[in-house]
């Protein structure tokens, strides 16, 4: 058994001649907060949809705890322990907050008592009748946390979960995303674009650009990197 | 909700006193209206609530009233054998569709159904031996009077539609909304999608089943006449009134456009040029059909 939790090797993803994520080989160990980085069209996104089954890679392959799932569909990633949420808010908006998250939790069986836990984990338990467009797009980011926690997985990809969201409900955010992964033993991979969170959450910070990773290292060892600062945090105070 | 149930209830016991009245016009009209209330919630599982328009349930349709009519009255079959067989004949064809046909969706999952169900309709006109042809099969029994039918038809459908409301209310229901409204997500929640939608199909199937079983007892006549693809229409108009979106749209949607083409025929002949004018008001003015108006102005929910 290798002690890594999700291991890419030299994935490749191209789309009508662009390459959006170019011979990516990145491991990931099991509890551990990695943050990817890098400018718009870094293939940040692209990376994630391949780690979930969005996507297949033209080449390379997905290792998750020792099993290749490289042609796994997206449901089957999710029922072995493989969540997510989306860059753009990604929910059933003509559905209760309830029946929301009690999509994904059926995945897993009859689990009614789980589904007033979850709610209240992600204080949405006063919110549950109402309709999930009509939350402010903070609660719509977290419900979509929730929904990806309900279906109990061992690594979550957070896709850009503070886009436009202020910054009262950003510490909220950022409060849940360390709770859980205290309490859940949650491996989770982070796309951000917020400096701050990142530098606040992250244990490690990939960077990308043009589809491949030019660093990877300790948040202290990117603050310090030439390359990063170079092509990424120019002109940002970090 | 409550004024659903109290407006329902009380239709439902008007039409229990029809057969009393002593007119058989009335009594199979009305009949004929129940029994297409269960084609149209039935259809309806797949359309409003799976969000995948079936231009092809004439097949479960006719395929339940020619199995019935043709194992009772060609192979000498008793009566209930030939009900059960055509129910089964309809849940197989929902199956067997469902596989070929759902993995697509849109314009391609009705083009796909509408093709199966032509087929059918083709195998019907030409295999005259076993189907009668154009002349169709005549001589179907109801096995009782036509009173006691009425009510044997009505319970059947009753008991059906409340199965149907169960499902859609389940947890399975639950996902096909989802399915409807963001498959991705669905997918993403750890659900096969496909196997859901297949389940949509065979209860839509199945009960469509039902009604076209009931449908060759009550006519006592099988004809080509109800696999042909206007037929497989008839559900999405009726619904398309009556709203998708609500469990008993398709039904008021049934009753509007059997009484409008009662009615209206013994006008004028073009009783489809009217219906076509309010079918497209419907569909541009009010998506959520008569039902939708209804909650909009009246209910306030």
């Amino acid at each position: 058994m290798s002690p890594l939790i999700l291991e890419s090797q030299n994935l490749t993803k191209s789309f009508t001649g662009l390459i959006a994520v170019n011979n990516v080989s990145l491991s990931f160990e099991p509890q551990s907060i990695t943050a990817i980085i890098g400018p718009n069209g870094a293939g940040k996104t692209t990376f994630v949809n391949l780690c979930t089954g969005m996507f297949k890679p033209d080449s390379g392959r997905i290792i998750f705890n020792g099993e290749d799932i490289t042609n796994f569909s997206p449901e089957k990633r999710v029922q072995i322990g493989i969540s997510r949420t989306f860059q753009i808010i990604n929910i059933f908006p003509k559905l209760t907050v309830m029946q929301n998250v009690k999509i994904p939790l059926l995945s897993r069986g009859k689990i009614e008592n789980e589904l007033e836990s979850i709610l209240e984990i992600f204080q949405l338990d006063e919110k549950k009748d109402v309709l999930a467009s009509e939350l402010s797009h903070g609660d719509q980011k977290i419900l979509e946390m929730a929904m990806a926690m309900a279906t109990k997985p061992k690594i979550l990809f957070l896709d850009e979960p503070m886009a436009g969201v202020n910054p009262v409900e950003r510490s909220r955010i950022i409060d849940l995303i360390k709770d859980l992964r205290k309490k859940e033993k949650l491996t989770i991979i982070i796309v951000e674009h917020d400096m701050d969170v990142v530098f606040r959450i992250a244990e490690r910070i990939t960077v990308m650009n043009r589809g491949s990773v030019i660093a990877d290292g300790t948040p202290e060892e990117i603050r310090n990197n030439a390359t990063v600062k170079e092509v990424y945090l120019r002109g940002v105070e970090v | 909700m409550k004024n659903e149930s109290i407006l329902l209830i009380s239709l439902i016991f008007l039409s229990l006193l029809i057969p009393l009245s002593g007119n058989k016009y009335l009594l199979y009209l009305t009949l004929k209206i129940w029994i297409l209330i269960l084609y149209a919630i039935a259809f309806n599982v797949i359309f409003g609530y799976s969000g995948l328009l079936s231009f092809g349930h004439a097949l479960f349709f006719s395929g339940s009233a020619y199995a019935l009519a043709i194992l009772v009255v060609k192979a000498g079959y008793s009566l209930p054998i030939g009900f059960i067989a055509g129910i089964a004949a309809a849940a197989v064809f929902s199956v067997g569709v469902g596989f070929l046909s759902l993995r697509h969706r849109e314009i391609h999952f009705a083009m796909i159904t509408l093709a199966f169900s032509m087929m059918f309709w083709g195998i019907v006109m030409k295999w005259r031996d076993v189907t009668g042809g154009e002349d169709g099969i005549a001589g179907v029994p109801r096995g009782m009077p036509i009173f006691w039918f009425y009510y044997f038809s009505v319970a059947i459908i009753l008991i059906c539609a409340y199965i149907i409301y169960s499902f859609v209310r389940s947890d399975i229901g639950l996902i096909l909304e989802g399915i409807r409204e963001n498959e991705t997500r669905v997918r993403f929640s750890g659900h096969s999608t496909l196997k859901y939608r297949l389940y949509a199909m065979i209860v839509s199937g199945t009960f469509t089943g039902v009604a076209g079983s009931l449908w060759a007892m009550l006519d006592r006549t099988v004809t080509p006449s109800i696999s042909h693809w206007s037929f497989s229409a008839m559900p999405v108009i009726a619904t398309l009134i009556g709203g998708p979106q609500s469990f008993l749209g398709p039904a008021i949607g049934t009753v509007i456009y059997v009484i409008a083409q009662d009615v209206i025929t013994k006008y004028t002949l073009y009783w489809q040029f009217i219906l076509g004018i309010v079918i497209v008001s419907v569909v541009l003015f009010f998506r959520g059909g008569v039902m939708g108006i209804l909650e909009k102005f009246l209910w306030k929910r």
